[in-house]
């Protein structure tokens, strides 16, 4: 998809320096940007910081639009990229830190101490209690894997059409419609106990 | 159960509604005859559905500004780093220059050079010729006049080209 009138006149004034041109380019894609964040990331703090990047970035690299696809496929591609880097900063940290719990454990198991109960956030008993629909569906959601996650995202929630999800997120057309189909599917799974008459 | 593995895309499509006319009557035929891939059409539209009434994400109002203002530093801050790179390369060629300038007026003048004149090979060998008949004294004065005039003439000869 190309750029749009409005935004073709956007770019081409904060290419000439005019951040009145940027000022309105964050007021139209932030909450778009925001939310997608939101969804990947799965915190607001996170999310904030990234979309915050974004825009920078986006800044700081304007004179490298080739203006080849629209201005919010560009964004997200940035956003995209950024979460994923976010993610893999994530899953380092998370296993240093699995490593850390793990010998602690041992160590207060051998000690004779007291071990913590099992996780029981996704028991669904516990969960029908106090837990909306949407509030499962957000962690059901985050429980996908990122590549699904942003697919699902973007098309179902940003109603955006294959063709530019596939330029965002520099896969195949194809890749896109299949990963969006196993997410559908996996949701679905992963909500079973919640769902009737499906 | 599982769906077929390539009606996969086109039950995607289909949920969407953006399946063209002819791959759209083929899966409605193969639907008929496929209970996997007719629950999955079934659960791809209740995804869709529970997935579109998920409340929109609203960034913070705090958060545009915060973009702006960052936004504004950035440039500023590259600015400015701009402008130091400008002051450096600038402060580093006038350095040069003026090295360059003193060096120019300090470094020792140059000696004048003396020529000096190499006898040719033809002046050596007359020269140690006439020497050698010289000390062994030419009886003949008339032989110490020949030797003499070859002498002057060899004298006269060019140096050799270098």
């Amino acid at each position: 998809m190309r750029l749009s009138d409005v935004d073709a006149a956007l770019v081409a004034r904060c290419k000439g320096n005019d951040l009145t041109a940027f000022d309105e380019i964050v007021e139209r894609y932030q909450h778009k940007i925001y939310g997608y964040v939101k969804r990947l990331v799965g915190n607001e703090t996170d999310a904030e910081d990234i979309t915050q990047e974004v825009f920078l970035k986006a800044l700081n690299s304007l004179h490298r639009f080739r203006e080849e696809s629209s201005l919010q496929t560009w964004l997200f591609r940035i956003a995209t990229n950024l979460c994923r880097d976010a993610h893999r900063r994530r899953q380092r940290e998370k296993g240093w830190l699995s490593l850390w719990r793990q010998a602690d454990e041992q160590n207060e198991t051998e000690e004779g101490g007291i071990v913590d109960p099992p996780d029981d956030r996704f028991n669904p008993e516990k969960l029908l209690l106090h837990e909306e629909l949407s509030a499962m569906l957000s962690q059901a959601i985050e429980q996908l894997p990122l590549a699904m996650r942003e697919v699902l995202i973007l098309h179902d929630v940003e109603q955006m059409p294959y063709e530019e999800i596939a330029q965002a997120l520099g896969v195949p057309l194809g890749t896109v419609k299949s990963r969006l189909f196993h997410a559908r599917a996996r949701l679905r799974e992963s909500l079973a106990n919640y769902v009737y008459g499906v | 159960m599982k769906a077929c593995r390539e009606w996969e895309q086109f039950i995607v499509e289909y949920v969407d509604g953006v399946l063209d006319e002819q791959p759209r009557r083929s899966l409605e035929i193969h639907l008929a005859s496929c209970k996997a891939c007719a629950e999955a059409v079934k659960v791809q539209r209740w995804a869709k559905l529970v997935v579109a009434q998920l409340e929109r994400e609203c960034a913070p109002d705090y958060l545009s500004r915060r973009i702006r203002h960052h936004a504004r530093d950035s440039l500023r801050r590259q600015g400015a780093i701009r402008l130091l790179a400008r002051a450096s390369f600038a402060t580093a060629v006038a350095a040069t220059l003026l090295l360059m300038l003193w060096w120019g007026n300090l470094r020792p003048e140059k000696m004048p050079v003396v020529p000096v004149e190499e006898p040719t090979v033809a002046q050596a060998i007359v020269q140690e010729y006439v020497g050698a008949m010289s000390n062994d004294g030419f009886s003949d004065p008339s032989l110490q006049l020949l030797a003499r005039e070859a002498q002057m003439k060899t004298l006269r000869l060019e140096p050799m080209a270098q």
